[in-house]
């Protein structure tokens, strides 16, 4: 350690703060650049304070959580799975057939409409690097990898590995004054048979679309009844989609997964300086008029 | 060789329509599902750029070239070219080493439709002559790309 001399033994260290108001003011002291270097002491309080936590309720991975008697679930979704696009690539998007929207939503569809007739994008934020949220992350064309547990299953998307968990561990919804809205929600999953039942709200609204623009409200929800088929080769999903200040009664949608054997996911980012490069972006365009200038 | 790219050419591939209207055309747009929507990529009239290699990146979600095209007039024109991800160009046989800036190369895009200088890339052709897909393989149908107008 830079600094360390033999000086006289201190049978009882300074105070702190005297310590350091004392190499404040003799700056070329051996002493103070011990005293720079030594360690500090973090206290519990201090390290409660930088700490995220949830008291009084025991997280996924405590080992007493995990260990809890509980069922044997029906099915264990653990790996790698990439959406079944075979009846073309219209199967990654929710609708149609759409409910009925509301003012909102029946804005977002004519002026989507007419964007592309102009062969314009629209509201297409998940190419501007805005998380594409749920439900939109399940269906990138990029596998996702699901890791299940007794009290979670992780979810990490291939696409710019957007990241949620699904908590099995039976604990309640984050009281609605203290959540924090984002764009995958809050997952809350529970067995009921052969399906897992999967309760999702809590979203961010801002530049969080569906399909092509539709946009969503503090209100939105998703259910989502999962089912593992065809011998454990393939994930059916079914999307009850709900939002009362948008449109009218249940959004509903069937997609599948089908598991992948050889392959993983890897970092896929989205950053504004790649973005500068690829012409299809709001940020690529940029660079095109910058340069032809 | 460096060609003079006096005329550009521009030739409705066939094949692609036929898949086009096989495909999705009653929808709106479809976002791509990699990273961003290709509704401004016009899909059914692709373009042959000639030129020199500025930049190439072999990343995810796309890669990208950065391409100087020589013009009638003498001068350059810069293009901005996107490919697809590295791990389905991997299955159209490239590397990340298969080219590099200062390469002569030919390109056929789907260039976008407002006009300006770029492109959804369709293949290449490298100075030694050898062909490299993206988007489409060599049979013409797509790859993890939507083929909607």
């Amino acid at each position: 350690m830079v600094g360390m001399i033999a000086s006289k033994r201190v049978t009882r260290a300074p105070a702190p703060w005297l310590a350091a108001l004392g190499c404040a003011l003799l700056m070329a002291s051996p002493a103070c650049a011990q005293q720079r270097s030594a360690p500090r002491a973090q206290t519990p309080e201090q390290r409660a304070q930088m700490l995220q936590q949830h008291l009084g309720l025991a997280g996924a991975l405590d080992p007493a959580n995990l260990a809890k008697p509980r069922p044997k679930p029906p099915f264990d979704m653990t790996g790698t799975w990439f959406i079944d696009l075979s009846g073309g690539f219209s199967k990654f998007m929710f609708g149609p057939p759409y409910p009925e929207f509301f003012e909102e939503g029946k804005k977002a569809l004519a002026e989507g409409k007419a964007a592309r007739a102009a062969g314009h994008n629209y509201r297409d934020s998940i190419g501007q690097c805005y998380p594409a949220g749920m439900p939109m992350i399940m269906t990138r064309v990029w596998p996702i990898t699901f890791v299940q547990l007794p009290t979670v299953v992780y979810m990490v998307a291939g696409f710019t590995n957007s990241f949620r968990s699904i908590y099995l561990d039976g604990r309640k919804p984050t009281d609605p004054d203290l959540y924090v809205p984002t764009y995958n929600g809050e997952s809350i999953g529970k067995w009921e048979g052969d399906t897992l039942v999967v309760t999702t709200r809590g979203f961010e609204t801002d530049h969080h679309w569906i399909d092509i623009g539709i946009p969503v409200s503090d209100e939105f929800q998703i259910v989502e009844r999962i089912r593992m088929i065809n011998q454990g080769n393939t994930l059916e999903i079914e999307y009850i989609m709900t939002d009362p200040k948008m449109w009218k009664g249940e959004w509903r949608s069937t997609k599948r997964w089908d598991r992948v054997l050889e392959g993983d996911i890897g970092e896929v980012e989205c950053t504004e300086a790649r973005n500068a490069d690829l012409p299809g972006t709001d940020r690529g365009q940029e660079a095109l008029d910058a340069h032809a200038k | 060789m460096r060609t003079p790219n006096d005329e550009r050419q521009r030739t409705v591939n066939k094949r692609n329509l036929g898949f086009i209207t096989g495909a999705v055309l009653a929808l709106a747009a479809v976002p791509a599902g990699a990273h961003h929507s290709f509704a401004m990529f016009d899909q059914a009239r692709p373009l042959t750029l000639t030129g020199t290699v500025t930049q190439f990146q072999w990343t995810n979600p796309h890669s990208f070239i950065e391409l100087d095209v020589l013009t009638k007039s003498g001068g350059t024109e810069h293009w901005s070219i996107e490919l697809n991800s590295p791990n389905n160009l991997t299955r159209q046989g490239w590397k990340r080493t298969s080219i590099k800036r200062g390469d002569k190369v030919t390109v056929t895009i789907s260039p976008l439709r407002d006009g300006k200088k770029g492109g959804l890339f369709s293949r290449i052709v490298l100075a030694d002559g050898h062909v490299l897909n993206g988007e489409r393989g060599a049979d013409g149908k797509a790859i993890n790309v939507p083929t909607t107008n």
